[in-house]
């Protein structure tokens, strides 16, 4: 649990641009052994929402919430040890931003969520295209494909991503996610075939009990 | 344009413009600059010969040389040492004016946002690095943890070929361990039993149909 107080501590030192000061209460958090989806769900994913809140309100810059997502992205490096010490279970999956999509803070969440339930996860970051995902399924031979999507504006990206994957792989489940699909009707994946919308970390979970992974429970 | 255009424009550039701003003298010391020339430069400049504030400025023919016809209406990228010590690039435009000299120096906003895109692609870049060298150094450790060695000298019976336990007394029956148990204590390897051909014939010389 996060306290209000610590989180607007934090969120003033990530508007400031003080890495060190948001880097020692991720720390503290740490060493007062907080699980890893509370620290990405009440901190990170709340402050970049705030802030991108914030931008669109023209109450901060464009620049100013670049520099929060760096700040953020490197803070997430600090929890790798809590994540990567999980036994795999030998289920495997591939994670990727699809085509123009920059935003991947979201999608490596999701990553790091799955390693935690001890799934072996490849994360391929943002803007991938489409060629270099489909060569990495045929590589690694997953049992799932997660793709990111915060711009709904890169919607064509997703719908030709999945349609190429299709092509090869009818029946892989793909779970989609990202905070373009809060402005999208809930139909809009309807047309596509073993696709999902994840809207949410928990979400996640609760999907992921669909493979039997009993850890998400 | 209205009449009070210029007084606008000149509360704007002394206080809340985000370039630097110079006015010198026809000998190039500076008599005025704006707020955000103070900011950066971080020190009272007033008086000083303009060419002083810049790393690479004498080497460039002086101040005069920027003032000349031929220079008239160029950007020239001049870098100004700053109050945190940090030498900062401007693109500088010089105008003559008579009796007084100015120059405008700003920042290439084209170059910052390339640089901020770089930076923040490199950051996300290095993220995912630093993830994957995690993730396998968290692989290395649990494998170093699977595999467990021997070494060092092991005191073997010449005879019956047990091994004794490292610091216990020979003189102790106790002290030594068929061979299979000591390693199978020391390592995660296990033993099943079979008879060689060689001891095959030993133990049992009869006659065996050919295969």
């Amino acid at each position: 649990m996060i306290s209000e107080s610590l989180y607007q501590e934090y969120l003033s030192f990530l508007l400031k641009g003080n890495k060190s000061g948001c880097a020692r209460i991720v720390d503290g958090l740490i060493a007062d052994n907080i699980d890893l989806e509370t620290l990405y769900l009440s901190l990170f994913k709340r402050s970049l929402y705030e802030i991108g809140d914030l931008w669109v309100a023209n109450k901060v810059s464009v620049a100013t919430e670049h520099l929060c997502t760096a700040i953020t992205e490197a803070l997430m490096t600090q929890a790798y040890p809590l994540i990567f010490r999980q036994v795999h279970t030998g289920k495997k999956a591939v994670v990727a931003c699809v085509a123009n999509e920059y935003h991947q803070i979201g999608g490596k969440m999701v990553a790091d969520v799955l390693e935690l339930y001890g799934w072996d996860t490849y994360f391929l970051g943002s803007n991938v295209p489409v060629e270099g995902l489909i060569a990495t399924i045929q590589e690694r031979h997953p049992q799932l494909l997660c793709l990111s999507l915060s711009i709904s504006s890169n919607f064509n990206s997703l719908d030709k991503t999945i349609k190429l994957v299709r092509i090869k792989w009818a029946e892989l489940p793909i779970f989609v996610g990202g905070k373009a699909f809060e402005f999208m009707p809930p139909t809009v994946l309807d047309a596509y075939s073993h696709v999902k919308l994840v809207n949410s970390l928990p979400d996640l979970k609760f999907q992921l009990l669909t493979f039997g992974d009993d850890r998400a429970r | 344009m209205p009449d009070n255009i210029d007084a606008a424009l000149m509360e704007y550039l002394r206080l809340h413009a985000s370039f630097l701003y110079f006015m010198l003298d026809k000998d190039s010391k500076i008599i005025g600059t704006n707020q955000f020339t103070a900011k950066i430069i971080g020190r009272d400049i007033v008086g000083v010969p303009f060419q002083d504030l810049f790393v690479d400025f004498c080497d460039m023919g002086g101040p005069s040389a920027y003032f000349s016809e031929d220079k008239k209406g160029g950007f020239f990228p001049l870098s100004v040492n700053t109050s945190d010590g940090l030498p900062r690039t401007f693109y500088f435009m010089f105008f003559d004016l008579g009796d007084v000299r100015v120059a405008f120096g700003d920042q290439n906003h084209e170059e910052v946002d390339n640089l901020q895109r770089q930076f923040l692609t490199l950051n996300s870049e290095l993220g995912n690095i630093t993830r994957e060298l995690q993730k396998k150094n968290m692989e290395l450790e649990n494998a170093i943890r699977k595999v467990r060695t021997l070494e060092g000298i092991l005191p073997l019976c010449a005879s019956c070929k047990k091994i004794r336990i490292e610091g216990s007394d020979p003189r102790d029956q106790k002290s030594w361990l068929r061979m299979e148990n000591y390693i199978e204590g020391k390592t995660d390897a296990q033993f099943s039993h079979g008879v060689c051909p060689e001891c095959l014939e030993k133990l049992y010389p009869m006659p065996r149909p050919q295969h």
